[in-house]
C-alpha cells in the first residue's frame, strides 16, 4: 500500500518537474524560479528513492536516505526566497516592519513541529533517526520565515511579489506538509501516504506557478 | 592483507604524481583533483568501517543509507577549497569536481575488485567501471555546480550547496540499493542513462 502512495506521488512529481525544466531551464529565466524547479526534481528524486527501497526489500530502520528529500526541498526553497528573492523585494525599511514581526510566527511553529515530531520519535525508534528527522525539520525554520515573509509584505512597483505569491503559497503548504509527513509515520501507512500525496500536490502547484510567475517577470 | 588498500593507492597514486609534475597547468589540475579523489576514497574506505563497527545497523542499511552521505561530504571538501580560495570559473570548477568524482571511482573500483577479484568478469568490471566512475563524477558535479555561486551569492551557495548535497545522497544511496540487488544491472545503467544526456546538454548549453 505504501509503495502505491510512493508511485503516485513520484508521478506528480516527475510531470511537474518535466513541465518546469522544459518551461524554465532557458537561458534568461529567473533563477528564482529555477530554482523552485531543482527544489521538484529533488521531491522526484525522493519518491524514486523510496520506490526503489522497496522494489529491493526495504530495510529494518524506519528511515532512509529519501529523507533527505526533504531537506534538498526546503533547502531550495530557502536559496530562492533568502538567495534570489529577498533583496529584490525587501529593503528593510519601515514599509515592511508588519511583515518581518508576523513572519516569525512560522519558524516559531516549525520549531514547536519539530518538538512534536522528536515527541513522536522517540522511543519508537533509535536515537540517530530522531536527530537525523529534527535535523531535517529544523532546516524548515529559516526557510518558513522567508516564505511567510513574502507573502505578507506590501506590493512592490514591479510586480515582483504577485509573481511569486502562489510559489509561495504553495512552498509554504509543502513545508506545512513535510513536518506533518515526518509526523504522520508514527501514526500508519495510510495516513502518511495521504500527507505524502499531499506534499507532491503542492510539489505540482509550485512547478505550475513558477512557470506562471516567470511569464509574467518583467525585469 | 589488511594493508591491501593503502598499497593499491601507493600503485595509481605515484605514476599519477609523476604525470603531475610533467605535465603543464591546464592538464594538471584534473589530474590533482583524481589525486584528491582517491586520497578522499581511500579516507572514507577507513572511516566507513570505524562507523560500521561502531554502529548496530546491518551492513546493507549502512552501505545503502550512511555510506553515501559521508562519501558525498568528505568529496565535497576538495571543491570547496578551490572555490573559496582560487574563486574559479564554472566551467574549471564542473571539470575539478568531475575528476574528484572519477579519482574516488577508480580507487573505490580498485578496492572492491582486489576484495574479490575470483568474483569479478569482464562484464561486470565494464559495468562497474563506467557506472560507479560515472555516478560519482555526476554527484560531485552536481556539489560543484553549487559551489560555483560562493562569491555572487553567498546564501545561494549555502543553501544550493546543502540541497545538491541531499540530491546527491539520495543519488549515491539509490545505485547503491540497486548494485546490491537483483537488479543489479540496472543499477549499473543508471548513471550512463543519466550522465551522457547531462554532459551532452552542458556541453550543448557551452557550461562544459
Amino acid at each position: 500500500m505504501e509503495v502505491l502512495f510512493d508511485v503516485i506521488c513520484f508521478v506528480f512529481a516527475a510531470g511537474a518537474f518535466i513541465y518546469g525544466a522544459t518551461k524554465l531551464f532557458r537561458k534568461g529565466e529567473p533563477m528564482y524560479f529555477q530554482i523552485l524547479i531543482c527544489a521538484v526534481g529533488c521531491y522526484a528524486l525522493q519518491e524514486v528513492s523510496s520506490v526503489t527501497t522497496y522494489l529491493c526489500g526495504g530495510f529494518e530502520e524506519d528511515v532512509a536516505i529519501s529523507i533527505l528529500g526533504i531537506l534538498g526541498c526546503v533547502m531550495f526553497i530557502l536559496a530562492a526566497n533568502r538567495g534570489t528573492l529577498d533583496a529584490l523585494v525587501d529593503e528593510h525599511g519601515e514599509s515592511g516592519k508588519r511583515a518581518r514581526r508576523l513572519a516569525v510566527i512560522a519558524p516559531f511553529l516549525t520549531f514547536v513541529g519539530m518538538l512534536f515530531v522528536i515527541f513522536a520519535w522517540s522511543g519508537v525508534t533509535r536515537p540517530f533517526v530522531v536527530v537525523v528527522v529534527a535535523i531535517v525539520i529544523a532546516a524548515e525554520i529559516p526557510a518558513s520565515y522567508y516564505t511567510l515573509k513574502h507573502l505578507l509584505l506590501p506590493k512592490d512597483s514591479l510586480g515582483i511579489l504577485e509573481c511569486t505569491k502562489w510559489c509561495n503559497i504553495f512552498s509554504f503548504l509543502y513545508l506545512i506538509f513535510a513536518i506533518l509527513y515526518c509526523l504522520s509515520f508514527t501514526f500508519g501507512t495510510i495516513l502518511s501516504g495521504v500527507v505524502g500525496v499531499l506534499c507532491s500536490l503542492c510539489i505540482v502547484g509550485v512547478s505550475v506557478s513558477a512557470v506562471k510567475g516567470a511569464e509574467k517577470w518583467i525585469i | 592483507m589488511d594493508y591491501l588498500n593503502a598499497l593499491l593507492f601507493i600503485s595509481m597514486i605515484a605514476p599519477t604524481a609523476m604525470m603531475i609534475v610533467v605535465c603543464k597547468d591546464r592538464a594538471r589540475l584534473p589530474l590533482v583533483f583524481i589525486s584528491f579523489g582517491m586520497i578522499v576514497a581511500l579516507a572514507c574506505g577507513e572511516l566507513n568501517t570505524i562507523v560500521y563497527e561502531a554502529s548496530s545497523f546491518s551492513q546493507k542499511y549502512f552501505t545503502s543509507n550512511v555510506t553515501p552521505f559521508i562519501e558525498e561530504v568528505f568529496k565535497a571538501f576538495p571543491i570547496l577549497m578551490y572555490a573559496f580560495v582560487l574563486k574559479p570559473s564554472r566551467q574549471q570548477l564542473l571539470e575539478v569536481s568531475l575528476a574528484v568524482g572519477v579519482g574516488f571511482a577508480i580507487m573505490e573500483n580498485a578496492c572492491v575488485f582486489a576484495a574479490s577479484a575470483s568474483a569479478i568478469s569482464i562484464w561486470i568490471a565494464l559495468l562497474r567501471g563506467f557506472g560507479a566512475g560515472m555516478m560519482h563524477g555526476l554527484c560531485t558535479m552536481a556539489v560543484g555546480f553549487g559551489m560555483s555561486f560562493v562569491h555572487s551569492h553567498r546564501t545561494v551557495f549555502l543553501a544550493g550547496t546543502l540541497a545538491l548535497l541531499s540530491i546527491a545522497s539520495i543519488y549515491h544511496g539509490t545505485y547503491n540499493i540497486l548494485v546490491q540487488s537483483g537488479y543489479q544491472v540496472i543499477g549499473f545503467l543508471l548513471p550512463m542513462a543519466t550522465f551522457v544526456p547531462l554532459v551532452i546538454g552542458l556541453k550543448k548549453k557551452q557550461i562544459l
